[in-house]
């Protein structure tokens, strides 16, 4: 065998095992908490235990609740009636603890960002990356809507991957009415999540 | 003009290596002497050498040393920093220095880094000795042993194992011993995620050295510049077949940075909103970025390609995640002596580049030692 050979052997065996290395980069072998802090980058933490959820727990979002650990990216600091999205995307997340024997639903309390100068707010409702549906906001008092989740689409972990895109965010500083820069969508009051047929 | 005949007699018999171990050993006595001043009167802790200079990313690589690679994020308070960030060859070296002298980890660290920074100015002087006049490849070697953050080249960083593995990469690329060119370069792409870009300076150095279609048909002696350049990322990809194996994800190295709040976006924005903010330190680090900008697009004007390419990418890519530490990701690029070389033509100003040179290292000595923010 010749060096000319025996380098294009190399070259053709280097290729391969690069090759390999790149199919494992896009298909890593790691858990949900990994994958949505490190990969997605939409959650706070790397550890899935800050997020569990009992089905019917009633979690309140405000400052001095627990149910702000269910906020990924894309939400202000808690306030103290709620919190705020704060940029296109805002995420939740929840890993149900228990698997759910029928479909679910989710029922939240939330406000959109009405002023009579910006009399209409959109939020498209994703989970686990499927489209849900369009919530529509036209004023500014607080309303309860309610979204049906079939079982199917919860990942093997159980893991709710709630994704509320704002069509048009607005800050209170381009509506005039402070120097809050932030865009805001949705204030989430509280959620909860329970078996349909509850 | 007595000196100037003792100069001159000095610079006619030449020896590299006399200006080599001077600057190498001068560097270290200055660097340890500043230190251990700050030591005793401004940190009045009376901490050991080692101790004394060993900052933040040094306790990472001692613990990949000590304890290797980490399967989940847990030593830090939030969780979710981790050491996979740290390239493995230098904890590698490391830790087989400190198997086999039977030295404490730090102690082998330290003497890993300066042995391989003595290496690199050998290197380096026999690099430049291929273009460089004698007096431009001694005022180089003093440059690079004494330049502003040229301390980092004592510390137990990838800094010393990088620059000599670039060096050689360029030293046997440019003189045709492509083999071992690629086989450096592969050692270089495990050192920092920034080797694996040693690709573009070699593969330009082939093409100038044997045209495109000779390259891309695998003709003559281009099969082994070929090989070289397929080699090089060789180091990545079995640090990331590692990851893979050791905690799952091949490219942990890049995902886990966003522990540290590192995103990618554009480096020039990053640069120009540091520069113009007027603050420091963002100002600062973003000038020394810039001043390497400058640099790397002077070497492309004189047709140095490959090492104003490597200048660019050493500091853009750096630059995508903001200004921070941005100087260090300087220092390391050889070819900033090499260009202060061609441009600085009167022995005067040689001199008092090298004096400002230790008057600002001086500084930034202490700085360090006192463990201030800007010199992360």
């Amino acid at each position: 065998m010749t060096l000319k050979q025996f380098l294009i052997i190399c070259m053709f065996l280097l290729i391969a095992f690069y090759s390999y290395c790149l199919y494992l980069s896009i298909n890593p072998r790691v858990g949900d908490a990994y994958r949505l802090y490190y990969i997605d980058r939409i959650s706070k933490s790397p550890h899935i235990d800050l997020f569990s959820y009992t089905l019917g727990e009633k979690a309140l979002t405000s400052s001095t609740s627990y149910g702000s650990k269910y906020l990924g990216k894309g939400w202000s600091i808690p306030e103290e009636m709620c919190t705020w999205s704060g940029q296109k995307n805002a995420y939740l997340l929840l890993a149900i603890d228990n698997q759910p024997v029928t479909d679910l639903e989710l029922i939240v309390k939330v406000q959109g960002a009405i002023h009579p100068k910006h009399p209409r707010q959109i939020a498209n409702i994703y989970v686990n990356n499927i489209y849900m549906e369009k919530w529509e906001f036209t004023s500014d008092k607080v309303i309860e809507k309610r979204l049906a989740i079939p079982k199917e689409i919860l990942t093997k972990n159980n893991l709710l991957i709630i994704t509320i895109i704002s069509e048009d965010h607005i800050s209170p500083y381009k509506l005039g009415l402070s120097d809050d820069k932030r865009k805001l969508g949705i204030c989430l009051h509280w959620l909860q999540i329970n078996s349909a047929d509850n | 003009m007595k000196m100037k005949i003792i100069r001159d007699a000095f610079v006619q018999n030449w020896s590299p290596l006399f200006y080599v171990l001077s600057a190498f050993f001068l560097s270290r006595l200055f660097i340890i002497l500043v230190g251990y001043f700050a030591d005793i009167t401004i940190i009045d802790k009376k901490e050991d050498i080692l101790h004394l200079f060993c900052k933040w990313d040094c306790g990472w690589y001692l613990h990949i040393i000590k304890d290797g690679y980490e399967i989940s994020p847990l030593r830090h308070p939030n969780e979710n920093e981790a050491n996979w960030a740290f390239f493995p060859a230098f904890p590698l070296t490391a830790r087989f220095a400190s198997s086999i002298f039977l030295l404490s980890p730090l102690a082998a660290s330290y003497i890993v880094s300066n042995i391989f920074f003595l290496l690199t100015l050998i290197l380096f002087s026999k690099y430049t000795s291929l273009t460089l006049t004698k007096e431009q490849t001694i005022f180089a070697i003093y440059l690079f042993a004494f330049f502003p953050y040229s301390f980092y080249f004592f510390l137990p960083y990838t800094e010393a194992l990088f620059v000599l593995l670039l060096t050689a990469v360029f030293y046997f690329a440019t003189t045709n011993r492509w083999l071992i060119a690629g086989v450096v370069a592969s050692f270089l792409s495990a050192t920092r995620n920034l080797g694996v870009f040693i690709i573009f300076p070699m593969l330009i150095i082939a093409i100038q050295k044997f045209g495109f279609r000779k390259l891309l048909h695998l003709e003559g002696a281009s099969i082994k510049a070929a090989f070289a350049i397929l080699i090089a990322p060789l180091g990545l990809f079995l640090y990331m077949f590692f990851l893979y194996l050791h905690m799952g994800d091949p490219l942990a190295f890049a995902h886990v940075q966003v522990a540290w709040g590192r995103t990618i976006s554009n480096p020039l924005k990053h640069l120009a909103s540091g520069f113009l903010s007027f603050r420091f330190p963002d100002t600062y680090l973003a000038s020394f970025a810039i001043a390497g900008i400058l640099c790397g697009l002077y070497m492309l004007k004189i047709k140095r390609y490959s090492e104003g390419i490597m200048t660019l990418i050493l500091i853009l890519i750096p630059a995508s995640t903001g200004v921070v530490s941005l100087p260090r990701y300087c220092v390391i690029i050889f070819p900033i002596y090499i260009y202060l070389s061609i441009i600085v033509r009167t022995n005067q100003l040689r001199y008092i580049i090298i004096g400002l040179s230790i008057l600002f290292n001086s500084f930034l000595v202490i700085a360090w030692v006192t463990a201030k923010n800007f010199m992360t």
